[in-house]
């Protein structure tokens, strides 16, 4: 048995790191029903809202607040002044059983694709290419059950269009794996997303989330992605937590099929959790 | 640690004590162990970094055509050809060499200037030929695999690649993904490719220097029946550094030269060096590949020269080279005649202002038979130089 000193190349080094995660995974599975409340913690993605006044953001996670019991908004704060973007969450069927939701958005990404296509360091799209304008609408509903206080098993499906003034020139896409899929109907056909997550908890203050979500563009190419992500979310203190895991995907790309793996991090922080809504 | 191990130990036997349990465990246990699963087996295949780093020497690729083309035998000597095909994008206005605007070329451009390039190469038919800058897999070249295409609507038909550039996504210009390679095409089957890694710049920030393109050069091995083997190198070498990287590249290809021809190898080697014979009458290009709104050779311009323009300090840098090995281009017919051994200009519409690419062995060329094909004026913005190689009998 080598350790880790003695491990060298870049390939010993992901090998380990793929058994890592593969105990951890197999751990999570014995410890997972530990009793906590995972809705007063960690309700993103299901069909739980945030209670009235209650509000929680992250670095990358959307900002969200609950306006009533049965209504929740959301936007992108970081991404506000150059992707203006907003959302609204409703609860549909909530208590007993399974809870549903649906979620609609709309954003402006005109004003971001435009601010990123310049000529030098930073420069995202060449500057050769301009934007129409462009409002995207997304629309997606979640149906949610808690398992116990521990878990939640999530599904959804929604879709995604964009209304424009004009094409934009299809090569001006920016190709990287989980970014790419995320702005495919900008340029042509309907997004169509559906998947299943589940959330528990693996101990006190640590709870965990497996997704998975397939991606449809309603177009004869690069139209199909697979995605996979897991994370582990640690409440640290108050409303602080902190959440790592990894996005791994696959798709049709202009460049060919790809498979891809990004790791993932973010602080969420807000109100003090309380009792969720449902 | 150890402490630790008993508390887990009886919450767990609590928690099957709990009548839904085994319940929920069962449905757990299928999801998580089913994600787990699918994790372990795609992320072994999942890890392309941002942008590729390679060793010191590397196994080159390998492709071939379906269909092979005849190769015959040759008499005593077969053509030799270098070009840099500038990723396919013609004399175009491309931002990075010729003041232009444009970045992403669109793959009915690609395909136009490929067939160009295409005819050209069926009209000189060469035996072997030195390619750089073919893209593979590029956002600049509407992802055109270059060397799959050019190798099937020509004669040859093997070829031997080693990447030069590989990045997942430039964050700079729009450039995008970007997969370019130095390739060796042939009629006859290549083997014992290798890719070596020339020294990089080391005046970039690191940022820069992470996503930049590693230069590099192409080792093959051709078998010609009935002819001793034939070892082929291909160099791109640095453009555009203000170090001294361009002279440590052109010193690395001489090295590697010397090798092989102490270990009795038969070669034919050359490529884009990025530099001027000995003895060129002019060595500064800055006015020449002046930008709109640039200035140069003014008090008070910083910098002074124009980055990749001024060759005046690499006037030396590759004399031991011409004095060690047979040029295609002997120094005699260069210096009687610069003008008609141009091969490169940056600027869309010009005709050739500098010679940057050469082919140099360890044998003969035969006398008569070099060329620099300067009316090939709209494929690139390098002219292809070749000769007639003097074959070696087994």
């Amino acid at each position: 048995m080598k350790t880790i000193s003695q491990i060298t190349t870049k390939s010993e080094v992901r090998n380990r790191l793929i058994l890592l995660m593969f105990f951890f995974f197999s751990f999570t599975v014995i410890v997972n029903s530990q009793e906590n409340l995972i809705t007063e913690k960690w309700t993103d993605n299901t069909a739980f809202l945030l209670p009235a006044g209650k509000w929680e953001s992250g670095i990358f996670q959307s900002f969200r607040l609950g306006l009533k019991n049965k209504i929740e908004v959301r936007s992108y704060g970081l991404l506000m002044p150059i992707l203006p973007n907003g959302g609204i969450k409703f609860s549909v069927r909530s208590g007993e059983g399974v809870n549903v939701a649906t979620e609609s958005s709309v954003s402006y990404p005109t004003l971001f694709l435009n601010a990123v296509s310049f000529k030098g360091t930073g420069g995202l799209i060449s500057p050769q290419f301009s934007f129409p304008f462009m409002v995207n609408v997304s629309n997606t509903i979640i149906a949610s059950k808690q398992i116990g206080k521990s878990s939640i098993a999530n599904a959804f499906a929604g879709f995604s269009f964009t209304l424009r003034n004009g094409k934009p020139d299809y090569q001006s896409s920016i190709d990287i794996p989980n970014i790419y899929q995320r702005m495919a109907q900008y340029y042509e056909g309907v997004s169509i997303k559906s998947g299943i997550s589940f959330k528990g908890t693996i101990a006190k203050n640590l709870y965990f989330e497996q997704l998975v979500r397939i991606i449809l563009i309603t177009r004869t190419s690069d139209n199909i992605f697979i995605e996979n992500s897991g994370s582990v979310m640690w409440s640290a203190k108050g409303s602080l937590r902190i959440k790592g895991g990894y996005l791994f995907s696959w798709g049709d790309y202009p460049f060919g099929y790809h498979t891809q793996l990004w790791p993932a991090l973010d602080f969420i922080f807000g109100s003090r959790t309380g009792k969720t809504k449902n | 640690m150890c402490g630790s191990i008993r508390p887990l130990k009886s919450k767990l036997l609590l928690m099957k004590n709990k009548p839904d349990f085994m319940k929920r465990f069962k449905k757990l246990k299928f999801f998580l162990f089913a994600s787990g699963l699918l994790v372990f087996l795609v992320i072994s295949r999942s890890c392309e970094m941002p942008a590729t780093g390679f060793k010191e020497v590397e196994e080159g690729g390998y492709i071939e055509k379906d269909q092979k083309a005849e190769a015959l035998i040759p008499d005593s000597s077969i053509v030799v050809m270098t070009w840099n095909i500038r990723y396919g994008f013609g004399r175009g206005p491309w931002f990075g060499d010729a003041c232009g605007y444009k970045v992403i070329y669109s793959e009915e451009e690609i395909l136009a200037n490929l067939e160009l390039i295409a005819a050209r190469i069926r009209q000189v038919n060469p035996d072997i030929l030195l390619l750089q800058e073919a893209d593979i897999n590029s956002s600049r070249s509407a992802y055109v695999n270059e060397l799959r295409w050019l190798l099937d609507k020509t004669d040859f038909n093997y070829a031997v690649f080693g990447l030069q550039w590989k990045a997942q996504f430039v964050p700079s210009d729009g450039l995008g993904r970007i997969e370019e390679t130095n390739a060796i095409l042939s009629r006859w089957k290549l083997k014992d490719a290798k890719r070596f890694q020339l020294d990089r710049r080391q005046d970039q920030i690191a940022i820069e220097r992470y996503f930049y393109e590693r230069y590099c050069m192409l080792e093959a091995t051709v078998e010609i029946p009935g002819y001793k083997d034939l070892v082929l190198l291909n160099i791109h070498a640095s453009a555009f550094a203000t170090d001294d990287t361009k002279f440590k590249n052109l010193k690395e290809f001489k090295e590697e030269l010397d090798i092989m021809s102490e270990s009795g190898k038969f070669f034919v080697a050359g490529g884009d060096l990025n530099t001027l014979p000995p003895g060129s009458d002019k060595t500064d290009y800055c006015i020449e590949d002046m930008c709109p709104g640039e200035s140069f050779h003014q008090q008070g311009n910083d910098p002074m020269h124009k980055i990749g323009c001024d060759y005046t300090p690499e006037k030396e840098w590759i004399v031991s080279l011409y004095d060690s090995y047979q040029s295609v281009i002997t120094p005699g017919q260069y210096l009687s005649n610069q003008e008609a051994y141009f091969t490169h200009t940056t600027r869309p519409g010009h005709f050739w202002d500098r010679t940057l690419d050469y082919l140099f062995t360890n044998n003969r060329w035969r006398s008569g038979a070099s060329f620099v094909r300067q009316d090939f004026t709209l494929e690139s913005d390098h002219a292809p130089v070749g000769g007639e190689l003097i074959l070696k009998r087994n």
